[in-house]
């Protein structure tokens, strides 16, 4: 199952930060330049090349608000120094407003074939309030764009938990979406992170994110909206129309090993989990931290990533098997051959269910 | 030293009136202890004495004064102020010829002054009252001087005025102990007879038992005989406290001290007891007095299951010291292996499972405290129960038994109703009311245990605001209309949740119960319904809703640190939860149910 691997190239600058956002990224483009030439240095560099590649993924940031010669070199470069596979899935995230036409042809060209919009909502009200400008026709143009250059598997990613987000409108912006074009959905819920502008804004009674037990109703009724729409949950926050399932995604849950590229980076290598530093300057400097586990937490790794997924975790991984019959008793989790996963309602609960099997 | 050169006393106080500092300054102004050697309040030398300002063993100290060119032996005995520790002030009492009764300078007289003064002259004793705290601006010395006068009944017309903080007229304190005191009663050549007032355990010399010489002398090698369990032992050691131990040659008749015998077992040595020689020895027993019962229990149990052991030992330590603490092996369906403890009341029980906690580090469940019940079954059969889940089926209950306390309340007429109120919310039954004077009335009462020993004492205070002294003393069984309270989770009964109460009480303390829990209990990942029933039919009820969102974030570029962190927070956060059934109770629930009338 592990005879191939992923990479994963994080291009982390953004024309501006979003007030919820408390990942890497930087809006200071004089250092791009510089930044490729490490990134391109780091791959060339790395010695676990010897197993195919079966999925890349660009992520940021924002990977398309840097000049596309960056993107398309970086991904040859990749592909001449890894063994690619047939099928590769290649994704890259992209913003509505900073995908013209010509990056997309550029990006289909140099051999993308998976595009993951990060629209987070349709309403441009919503959007405002969490620092996005952005709006519905220039996501409409650029997923037509994609498609028209010759894009199939379209990918966007929904925020849940929004102020003013309400089940008519989330329904709506699905509907939308699907029309479209759209073969698969992230659906996230809005977290609240500390030293993120948002998190102020909380506090401070300027920001009122939707109560947990409304975002919860919201979920449910998406989730029959999905379905009927012909989207299908493979991850807690995932789903896809049929054949579109994200590999590079499901290789996360699946702990297949990755090797991760560029600013706060991680790799899974070996049973062995590593992460680039998080600051510029350290990564410029080479230096690369390097997390050690044992093997008891990559079996707790392997409990808590594997019920992410509908496939679930083989049942003798699971040592707690009181807690697992008592979850069985009460259907929260549900056993299909040897596999055991998690009930389709309780997927919002997920780390409780994880907490009493490991 | 002469007999006539000893005074032996006590200081008796309400709460807060500055006992432990006067005992300090007593040290410090006959010199026993260096300044430098006295870190606050001596005599509290439990850490948890200090911390909440109370006593509760008992420390004497002899101290030497030369007053007017004679040298005295000034042997102080300290008292615990709380009610639930009436019987050791009585201990102490016993031991002495006066007491020192401080009141507050601005608070003046109190309900444990009252109580305290009144065991006092129950046992005969001098009370010389003391004013305290005269340095405070709020002080009035003339109207409290009164108060002794008018609500007491003693002369304070030359009581000291004092400042125990500050120091000041702490000698003339110490004169009137010499002047006033009676020098101690006795006969050297008569045989042994020594009153024990209290015992602590060493590791190294065994039980150090704490001594009253009333007749005849004590010295190293004699054989003594304690007269309850007629057992023999060899006097290894004699001494008094300074209050460091001391050893010495002999202790004399009149004389206060401490002996060592090589007690392998406190149980020994019972508190009230009379050690006399072991031939020849004495014929008649001192007036002991009432030796204690405990009163409230409750079943204790670890958070750590793992840990009962620790458990085990902790109970068996603090016994060593604590003779009124008992304890037998108890096993709950929901809480696992554990004890059940008696205690001589609410106070009691709080020190002793904060003691397990701090001085053994041991988390701990404590249930609901209640009584112990006679059952009586339909197959002639009576059961002594003081555990809920012990309790048989109400079908097979001919009638159940409740203990029963006479009690009285002084308190200022001014009062009279809101006491009658209480007395009446808590199913007491009024017998009597006299007036002992035109400021005090005598309020007598028989009231279920169960009752008083929930909140009474506290809401009594309150209600009077502190002008009410109280005193009980345990008056039999009576039949009673009591129910047991079930409480389900998920259906399942919680066995270390239930309690035994009136009928009439049960409706409105169970849906209290549900309300309580509903607050504590976080939601799981299904609805968990909470019942409380009696004898299977549900009396109220409350939902706990699931938890349906907990978290669904994103994961960035292949970092599942930030989830295993998340995760590693929740798995913390888990451990201290009990599993109940399918249920996940916070420890702090059990105790909660307690605190439902202070709401």
């Amino acid at each position: 199952m592990n005879d191939s691997q992923m990479i994963y190239v994080h291009i982390p600058f953004c024309k501006k930060r979003c007030d919820y956002c408390a990942f890497v990224s930087c809006t200071n483009f004089q250092i791009v330049e510089k930044y490729f030439c490490f990134l391109k240095n780091e791959i060339q560099s790395c010695k676990y090349n010897t197993k195919p590649i079966s999925s890349i993924y660009f992520g940021g940031g924002t990977p398309s608000v840097v000049d596309e010669k960056y993107i398309c070199e970086t991904l040859s470069l990749i592909k001449s120094k890894f063994k690619i596979m047939q099928n590769c899935e290649i994704s890259i995230e992209c913003n509505p407003e900073s995908t013209t036409l010509s990056k997309l042809k550029a990006f289909y060209k140099a051999g993308f074939n998976r595009i993951s919009f990060g629209v987070q909502s349709l309403n441009e009200k919503e959007l405002l309030k969490i620092g996005r400008n952005q709006n519905a026709v220039q996501v409409k143009n650029a997923m037509k764009n994609a498609l028209k250059v010759g894009f199939e598997n379209l990918s966007v990613d929904l925020l849940l938990g929004l102020e003013g987000q309400t089940c008519k409108s989330l329904e709506k912006q699905i509907e939308q979406l699907n029309m479209w074009g759209a073969t698969h959905l992230s659906l996230y819920m809005l977290m609240i992170e500390e030293n993120t502008k948002l998190f102020k804004n909380v506090q401070n009674g300027l920001y009122l994110p939707l109560e947990d037990e409304i975002c919860v109703q919201l979920y449910d009724l998406l989730f029959k909206k999905l379905k009927e729409l012909g989207f299908y949950r493979y991850e807690v926050s995932n789903f896809a129309k049929n054949g579109f399932i994200c590999k590079h995604n499901l290789g996360y849950w699946q702990m297949k090993p990755y090797l991760g590229f560029g600013v706060s980076a991680h790799s899974f290598i070996d049973g062995k989990r590593i992460a680039n530093p998080d600051n510029f300057m350290d990564y410029f400097n080479g230096k690369y931290n390097i997390e050690k586990c044992n093997q008891q937490s990559l079996n707790e790794e392997y409990i808590m990533l594997g019920l992410r997924t509908i496939f679930g975790v083989e049942e003798n991984f699971i040592k707690n098997t009181k807690q697992l019959n008592l979850l069985l008793q009460k259907g929260i989790v549900i056993k299909s051959n040897s596999k055991i996963r998690v009930a389709d309602d309780y997927f919002g609960v997920l780390n409780q269910i994880i907490l009493k099997l490991i | 030293m002469e007999k006539e050169n000893i005074r032996n006393f006590c200081i008796i106080a309400h709460i807060d009136h500055g006992k432990s500092t006067l005992a300090d300054r007593l040290i410090e102004a006959t010199g026993t202890l260096a300044k430098r050697e006295i870190s606050e309040q001596l005599l509290d030398s439990m850490e948890l004495e200090r911390e909440r300002g109370i006593t509760i063993k008992l420390t004497p100290t002899r101290m030497h004064y030369n007053y007017m060119g004679k040298d005295y032996i000034l042997n102080l005995i300290d008292t615990p102020g709380h009610v639930d520790f009436t019987y050791e002030v009585s201990r102490s009492l016993a031991a002495c010829e006066g007491a020192i009764l401080i009141v507050d300078a601005s608070q003046g007289v109190e309900a444990q002054t009252l109580a305290n003064a009144y065991l006092a002259i129950e046992n005969n004793l001098e009370i010389i009252p003391v004013i305290n705290k005269i340095d405070l601006p709020s002080a009035e010395p003339d109207r409290v001087k009164a108060e002794i006068e008018n609500i007491i009944g003693l002369s304070a017309q030359d009581a000291p005025l004092i400042s125990a903080k500050e120091g000041i007229n702490i000698d003339k304190v110490i004169e009137k102990v010499i002047c006033d005191v009676p020098e101690p009663k006795g006969d050297e050549s008569a045989p042994l007879k020594a009153l024990i007032f209290d015992s602590i355990y060493d590791n190294f010399k065994g039980a150090i038992v704490m001594i009253r010489v009333f007749d005849g002398n004590v010295k190293v090698g004699d054989k003594i005989k304690m007269f309850q369990t007629q057992k023999v032992f060899d006097v290894t050691e004699v001494g008094y406290f300074t209050p460091r131990q001391k050893p010495c040659d002999i202790l004399h008749a009149g004389e206060v001290g401490y002996l060592t015998a090589a007690i392998k077992n406190v149980a020994d040595t019972k508190v009230g007891d009379t050690i006399t020689n072991a031939d020849n020895g004495a014929k008649e027993a001192l007036p002991g007095y009432k030796s204690v019962m405990p009163v409230v229990f409750s079943g204790i149990f670890c958070v750590d299951g793992s840990r009962y052991n620790d458990l085990k030992d902790a109970l068996e330590k603090l016994k060593l010291n604590d003779a009124s603490l008992v304890f037998t092996p108890e096993v709950s369906t929901a809480l696992g292996f554990g004890f059940r403890c008696g205690f001589l009341g609410l106070l009691h029980m709080e020190v002793i499972t904060e003691r397990i906690e701090r001085e053994f580090n041991i988390d701990i469940i404590t249930t609901a405290p209640g009584v112990s019940y006679r059952v009586f079954k339909n197959d002639n059969s009576m059961l002594e129960i003081s555990n809920p889940s012990l309790f048989p089926n109400f079908g097979e209950i001919v009638k159940i038994e409740e203990p029963i306390v006479k009690l009285e309340i002084y308190t200022s007429p001014n009062f009279v109703g809101a006491v009658m109120e209480l007395c009446q919310e808590k199913r007491a039954v009024y017998k009597d009311l006299q007036y002992v004077d035109s400021f005090r009335v005598k309020m007598s009462y028989t009231m279920p245990l169960a009752e008083m020993i929930y909140d009474f004492f506290d809401s009594l205070k309150s209600r009077t605001k502190g002008y009410a002294s109280l005193d009980y003393e345990f008056a039999g069984f009576q039949q009673s209309d009591m129910v047991k309270l079930d409480i389900l989770l998920n259906g399942e009964t919680c066995d270390a949740l239930s309690l035994i109460i009136h009928r009439e009480k049960a409706y409105s303390r169970g849906r209290a119960i549900a309300e309580k829990l509903k607050k504590v209990i976080p939601r799981q990942m299904f609805e968990v319904p909470i019942q409380a029933a009696i004898g299977g039919k549900i009396i109220a009820r409350e939902t706990i809703s699931a938890l349906r969102k907990d978290v669904l974030a994103k994961c960035y570029g292949g970092d599942i640190s930030r989830k295993r962190k998340l995760l590693e927070k929740q798995k913390e956060g888990k451990k201290k939860m009990r599993q109940i059934g399918s249920v996940e109770l916070p420890s702090e629930a059990f105790m909660s149910i307690l605190k439902l009338d202070n709401e």
